[in-house]
């Protein structure tokens, strides 16, 4: 699905110590890589060095990538590991910076600021699931393959997260 | 609310303005020459793009972060997430393993960051007795089988930034800014060792590798690289150490990057076994190969001790070790992976 001639091309390319071949095969991940973490982290800057980071440790790793594979999926769970280590170290940080919850006059704005408080509040891979599937849109199988896990279970995982979420999402078997 | 409803309430709340020519960035600092002859990319990622927060950055993964911030790293710490249907020891020991590291976070501090630090000795003390018991408890807890290797590994890279962390408080004591700095960045690389291995023992860490099939294969192409033919990305600094590489005077801190790559060669196997054990049939085999990898990994360590001590027969007794513990790997993954 997302994977061509090109990609399988400049993969074989990377894994003989082309750089400029594995920058141009991150180039069309880089911004889905960056609203991932953007959604993990919550924070611009300290999402783009994640995801930074993780490109760097993508290029060390490269040698890992199965001959066929494709590497969205393969460099976005590199991303979301990587998000989970600056989480563990910034927790308190992360805790700390919660908005003010008493200036959210317009209805749009509250049930916003309320998702992701509430999305704060679940675990990491709870939160890692719904970003997936319901911010970067993607199907089961894709977020299956990054978690590697079966599509079965990874619907299950998402179905129970949003199930977390009901109270703020009134939610009644959205996730069907 | 149906299911459209709830993707757009997340687009809503989610979006987020990001910088614009983050890739630009990227792209540019990934393929300036300099770097890529020999520089490794975590240590010049810190130098460059993050400026101001380099320095704190720095210090943070090398004696880290806010002792105030402890109280809710560890109430924060995610331990429900292991499937209800894990063993109990093995959820027992993940637990553990995962107490034990936010009781080290908890001990650290934003001190020795600078040469000039007043407070780096009683940081480095203070943190002390959570690697102690952290080390301890990794010696005598029940480990289940596929965390054996690992927990080993991980054990002796704690036991190592202990040294480091003495060996940061003597180089300040004797004003040696030149070992100073060195041997911050290899603490700062330390400290990136301990946080993978940490959370997949904790089972936390998401998985790269699907099968024991898969993860031998890759390791045999990445140690024949190393060893036979034209290395890839992952197993440059192998290659380079197996030379003979120069680590002391001014190589010194081309040679830590190169030993925090193999380190990092050498991890990314131990993580994949550890998510991946082998199968019976092949268990035996396996263990003589993990060992010849862990051996590897020690001589990786002796090196580092051996350029904090300036000590050129043991980098060169270091070099020899490794070369020929990844010797025999190579050639034991070579029957394993057919």
């Amino acid at each position: 699905m997302w994977f061509d001639r090109a990609e399988e091309d400049l993969i074989r390319d990377a894994q003989s110590g082309d750089r400029t071949a594995f920058a141009e095969l991150l180039r069309p991940l880089y911004s889905t890589a960056l609203r991932l973490a953007g959604a993990m982290l919550q924070d611009v800057d300290e999402a783009e060095d994640a995801v930074q980071e993780a490109a760097f440790a993508a290029w060390r790793r490269i040698g890992n990538l199965r001959e066929g594979s494709s590497l969205r999926p393969w460099f976005l769970g590199i991303v979301a590991n990587r998000c989970r280590a600056v989480k563990r170290n910034k927790w308190w940080s992360v805790s700390r910076s919660e908005p003010p919850e008493a200036e959210a006059p317009a209805t749009d704005l509250a049930s916003s600021i309320d998702l992701r408080r509430a999305l704060r509040r679940i675990s990491y891979d709870e939160r890692l699931v719904l970003v997936l599937r319901y911010y970067l849109d993607m199907p089961y199988e894709e977020i299956a393959t990054i978690l590697g896990i079966s599509t079965k279970a990874a619907r299950t995982r998402v179905e129970r997260a949003i199930h977390r979420l009901r109270p703020i999402m009134h939610v009644q078997g959205a996730t069907a | 609310m149906d299911e459209q409803a709830v993707f757009e309430r997340f687009h809503e709340a989610l979006e987020l303005e990001l910088n614009p020519g983050a890739y630009e960035r990227f792209r540019a600092d990934f393929l300036t020459p300099s770097v890529a002859a020999r520089r490794r990319p975590v240590f010049r990622l810190r130098f460059t793009k993050m400026s101001l927060r380099i320095a704190a950055a720095v210090a943070v993964i090398a004696l880290a972060i806010a002792l105030a911030a402890g109280y809710l790293v560890t109430h924060s710490h995610p331990t429900g997430l292991v499937p209800a249907a894990k063993d109990p020891n093995v959820v027992a020991y993940q637990n553990q393993v995962a107490k034990d590291y936010n009781d080290f976070v908890v001990a650290t501090s934003n001190h020795c960051n600078t040469i000039d630090d007043q407070g780096c000795a009683a940081a480095v003390a203070h943190l002390r007795p959570a690697m102690d018991k952290w080390i301890s408890d990794l010696a005598t807890a029940k480990t289940p089988a596929q965390y054996v290797v690992l927990a080993g590994r991980l054990r002796a890279h704690l036991t190592e930034a202990e040294l480091e962390l003495n060996a940061i408080v003597a180089a300040q004591l004797r004003h040696d800014e030149t070992d100073f700095t060195l041997v911050q960045s290899i603490l700062f690389y330390e400290r990136a060792w301990i946080d993978p291995a940490t959370f997949t023992l904790d089972g936390t860490y998401l998985t790269t590798v699907s099968s024991y099939h898969e993860a031998i294969k890759l390791a045999n192409r990445s140690l024949s690289g190393c060893v036979n033919t034209t290395p890839g990305p992952d197993a440059l600094a192998c290659e380079h150490i197996a030379g003979a590489e120069a680590c002391l005077g001014a190589a010194a801190q081309a040679c830590v990057d190169d030993i925090q790559s193999a380190e990092t060669q050498l991890q990314n196997f131990f993580i994949a076994f550890a998510q991946n054990p082998a199968p019976m049939p092949l268990a035996a085999k396996h263990r003589e190969f993990e060992a010849n990898l862990a051996a590897a990994d020690d001589a990786l360590l002796a090196l580092a001790s051996a350029q904090m001590t300036k000590d050129a027969s043991k980098v060169s007794a270091a070099e020899l070790a490794y070369i020929s513990a990844i010797n025999l790997a190579d050639t034991q993954s070579e029957v394993l992976a057919t």
